[in-house]
């Protein structure tokens, strides 16, 4: 069966400041998501967040961390909806300051910054729908979050 | 009117909250609804800068024909016999020659830097909508020229064409000469439809179509609001109608504080309504009074008297209170019965729907109407005449609040998650011209958990103009006066 699902695909990796990776990576491990944020939109199936080092593969920064989701609807419109909620927003201002890009700090405070900050992401995605990338797969194609949520 | 008592305020206003002093400094219209009928909307291009700083400072010194009306409340029982605003494109404010030193942030306000032409296919201004067809003024080929909205509102005819003339007399230098690009004026009349209802006599203002309208509207925050009815919508933060400094803000401030401070932005629209189409669309296949109004109650939201749907599912009875048509929501409804996901009321205002809940303490993408019905009123039978529905749709950020309704609430069949069959809103949607969305001439309502679908939905609003404006406050508009005229001007900066 061939449908193209609702739900879209983000599998950002950010090149992250050496100086930045030991403390993003506690601050990843010990501070649980607080999903109410998220909740509140209503559009996010999953969300992944973590910091990996490659070994000094040629052409990947050795320094990354990966912002990998599905969500329901369109990343731009909902962008601001995101950010306006105090957790999601301080979450990523301290992100970005670790993210080694010096566009990176004039987008701090994303909640002011929120349609620069879906073109920084969407940059730094490399499953941008913009450019070909590859194959992915939903059990549920027709499904949004409401759908499964509020049958 | 009272003018502005600010002098040039350099303290950053409160970002949730109007305060009594700020009022004065607030163009009325944001705020208010004014109810004075006989309203006429004027487009003007800019042809002398000088003569526009000159205008810009007659409309604020207290000493013009006459004046920008601001929120300062009046005197109870006096009521003022015209009221006027005021808004700039970014054309406008090119125009006038602002400093360079000025600052829109294009990422906040990117959409109105590039004005409404720019942003038709956001709002789904394509196909018969496309600027292309919009009236000359305001149309793909003449926007750049479209500088200054001016907004008059008056309670009789006899009123309106009075203060017409001044206002014409007033911008009359500003204007370029007979035979250039520019020198027609675009003037558009308003004239409410005004029904009494056969029960309680009480009078109302309706839309071509029927319905009561402007029943429900945004309530910005301010000092000395009464608590919360039960029911009753939050009050929304001041800071998303009012431009204002504040680390809670969704943009940053336009600069200096001066020109950016208590300042808006308005959405223009000029809305053609085909009634009868939609005459045509209730009456087919042999639908009877009662039915007519059953279908007229789902493809809106509320019947037409304004009983919301929800309160009211089967008969409309008789017309609630205001307060009763406003204090309610969708509850747990998840299907869209009896309140079809796809109805024009729920559609724009979906009151704690899912994906429209307030965020932390904001109430997202809100907007106040400031519009009323232009044309002759229907009479049953197709005249041939234009009739539509135009004014301001007011906000603080057109791309998260105006473009944001129309793109992901009106026109997208995944409103709300893509509740099945709810397809695109049946009244404003641009029916037929939204890709992707199948079988949109299908209008689709549940009754007992089963799907009732009504075929022979078509178009039965089309865009006729759009214009985004700045509405400056009044300290905005003597800054602009007195620092137009730059040698080093402002130009929109480039937009990604």
């Amino acid at each position: 069966m061939s449908v193209t699902p609702v739900q879209n695909a983000l599998t950002a990796l950010f090149p992250i400041k050496a100086a930045f990776v030991d403390v993003l990576r506690e601050k990843l491990i010990k501070e649980p998501i607080n999903g109410s944020g998220l909740d509140a939109v209503g559009t996010v199936h999953f969300a992944r967040i973590f910091v990996f080092q490659p070994n000094n593969t040629p052409g990947i920064p050795s320094n990354i961390a990966a912002v990998i989701t599905t969500y329901d609807g369109s990343f731009g419109a909902y962008i601001q909806d995101f950010v306006d909620n105090e957790d999601v927003a301080a979450f990523f201002d301290s992100f970005l300051a670790a993210v080694d890009d010096k566009e990176a700090e004039k987008i701090i405070p994303v909640a002011q910054n929120s349609k620069a900050f879906a073109a920084f992401v969407q940059k730094y995605d490399v499953t941008n729908p913009t450019k070909p990338w590859g194959q992915w797969y939903s059990a549920y194609p027709a499904l949004t979050v409401q759908n499964i949520l509020h049958p | 009117m009272p003018e502005s008592t600010l002098a040039t305020n350099s303290t950053p206003a409160d970002p949730l909250k109007i305060h009594p002093e700020d009022l004065p400094d607030i163009q009325g219209l944001i705020l208010h609804g004014y109810n004075m009928p006989k309203t006429r909307h004027f487009v003007l291009t800019i042809g002398d800068v000088t003569a526009a700083l000159t205008f810009l400072k007659n409309l604020t010194s207290g000493s013009g024909l006459l004046s920008v009306t601001s929120a300062a409340r009046w005197p109870p029982g006096m009521k003022p016999e015209y009221t006027l605003n005021i808004g700039l494109t970014a054309k406008g404010l090119e125009a006038l020659k602002l400093p360079s030193t000025i600052n829109f942030d294009t990422g906040n306000f990117g959409s109105f830097l590039g004005g409404a032409v720019a942003a038709a296919e956001t709002v789904f201004d394509i196909g018969p909508n496309d600027p292309s067809n919009w009236v000359t003024k305001l149309n793909r080929d003449n926007a750049d020229l479209a500088h200054i909205l001016l907004s008059l509102y008056t309670f009789t005819p006899e009123a309106r064409l009075e203060f017409s003339i001044k206002l014409r007399t007033m911008f009359a230098p500003v204007i370029p000469p007979p035979g250039s690009p520019g020198h027609e004026v675009l003037e558009w009349d308003i004239d409410p439809i005004i029904e009494v209802d056969p029960i309680t006599l009480e009078k109302y203002r309706a839309i071509h179509f029927g319905y009561t309208d402007g029943i429900s509207q945004p309530i910005i925050d301010e000092v000395g609001l009464p608590p919360l009815r039960p029911k009753q919508l939050p009050y929304v933060p001041a800071w998303q109608f009012v431009l204002r400094k504040g680390t809670m803000t969704s943009y940053k401030l336009p600069s200096p504080l001066e020109l950016g401070q208590n300042g808006s932005f308005s959405a223009f629209r000029i809305l053609e309504q085909n009634v009868p189409a939609f005459d045509a669309f209730l009456k087919a296949d042999g639908r009877d009074d009662a039915a007519q109004e059953l279908l007229a109650s789902k493809l809106c939201g509320r019947w037409r008297n304004g009983n919301p749907v929800v309160l009211r599912p089967d008969t409309p009875g008789p017309r609630l209170s205001d307060n009763e048509m406003k204090d309610f929501d969708y509850g747990t409804d998840n299907v869209g019965e009896p309140c079809p996901y796809s109805s024009h009321s729920r559609r724009s205002n979906s009151r704690g729907g899912p994906l429209v809940v307030p965020v932390g303490n904001k109430i997202a993408h809100r907007i106040m109407r400031r519009a009323d019905a232009y044309g002759p009123p229907y009479t049953g039978t197709d005249d041939g005449e234009e009739r539509g529905l135009a004014g301001h749709f007011i906000c603080s950020s057109l791309f998260n609040q105006f473009e944001f309704i129309m793109s992901q609430w009106v026109n997208n069949a995944d409103f709300a998650g893509g509740k099945a069959l709810s397809g695109i809103d049946p009244l404003l949607g641009n029916v037929g011209d939204v890709k992707g969305v199948p079988n949109q001439n299908v209008f689709t309502y549940w009754q007992d958990r089963k799907p009732i679908q009504v075929q022979g939905l078509s178009r039965f609003v089309t865009t006729r103009g759009g214009l985004y404006c700045f509405l400056p406050s009044i300290t905005a508009i003597k800054w602009m006066a007195e620092n137009g005229g730059a040698a080093n001007p402002w130009k929109i900066p480039p937009l990604s």
